[in-house]
């Protein structure tokens, strides 16, 4: 699954540090989920959504 | 998941204890020291086989230094791994299922394998090891799979 944090992240120019405060999780999970190393729980998927005020399908994209 | 797991502050003591308590077994169960002068007791035997011991009856006499070990290196072995994380969120939880999932499997290929290529007293020594193989292996997994975790990110994207 891909996603589109960092270029949400840098359109409100907030860092992964100051992102991961918002979601309460640590940097490094913003930065796997980035990466695509880590595909969050709809729990948080849902959050990150809701803080960047966007549909999740517009955030996370499934991969064919 | 997480409802299951030890407060943070456990962490490193219980690991502190752990890896203490493991190296004082191992070089207590390969140098063939005997423990059983030490601590002598009594204590209840629910099962008492006459193979291991003289005694009869439900209390017997018992140096417990070993059966002391073995539950600390057990006990500190579980704080150690279930312990929360300063930070602990749900890919850590992620990273602790992967790391018990994979060490069961390795763990337990290694009981198949012994089970089918070692016997005897040999075999013993080995379901001994295997008392503690499973705690230690998903430990040494979990860590390593944590050092990775908390080396990522480690420059600002």
């Amino acid at each position: 699954m891909k996603n589109r944090i960092r270029v949400f992240r840098a359109e409100l120019n907030i860092s992964q540090e100051e992102l991961a405060n918002q979601m309460g999780v640590s940097r490094q999970t913003i930065h796997a989920i980035e990466n695509n190393k880590y595909a969050p729980s709809l729990t948080l998927g849902m959050k990150i959504a809701k803080y960047f005020k966007k549909a999740v399908e517009e955030i996370f994209l499934m991969e064919e | 998941m997480e409802a299951y797991l030890f407060p943070s502050r456990f962490k490193n003591i219980s690991g502190l204890i752990f890896y203490l308590t493991n190296m004082i077994g191992v070089v207590v169960y390969f140098s063939g020291v005997s423990l059983d002068e030490l601590l002598v007791i009594k204590v209840p035997a629910i099962i008492n086989e006459p193979i291991f011991t003289n005694n009869k009856g439900i209390w017997i006499e018992n140096g417990i230094l070993d059966e002391l070990i073995t539950v600390v290196l057990i006990i500190s072995g579980i704080i150690h791994s279930f312990s929360r994380e300063k930070m602990e969120d749900e890919y850590i939880s992620s990273i602790r299922l992967q790391a018990l999932t994979w060490s069961i499997y390795v763990n337990y290929s290694l009981v198949i394998l012994a089970t089918l290529l070692i016997f005897e007293m040999a075999y013993f020594h080995v379901m001994v090891i295997h008392l503690f193989s499973l705690i230690f292996l998903f430990n040494l997994r979990f860590q390593l799979k944590l050092r990775a975790y908390y080396k990522s990110a480690t420059d600002e994207e």
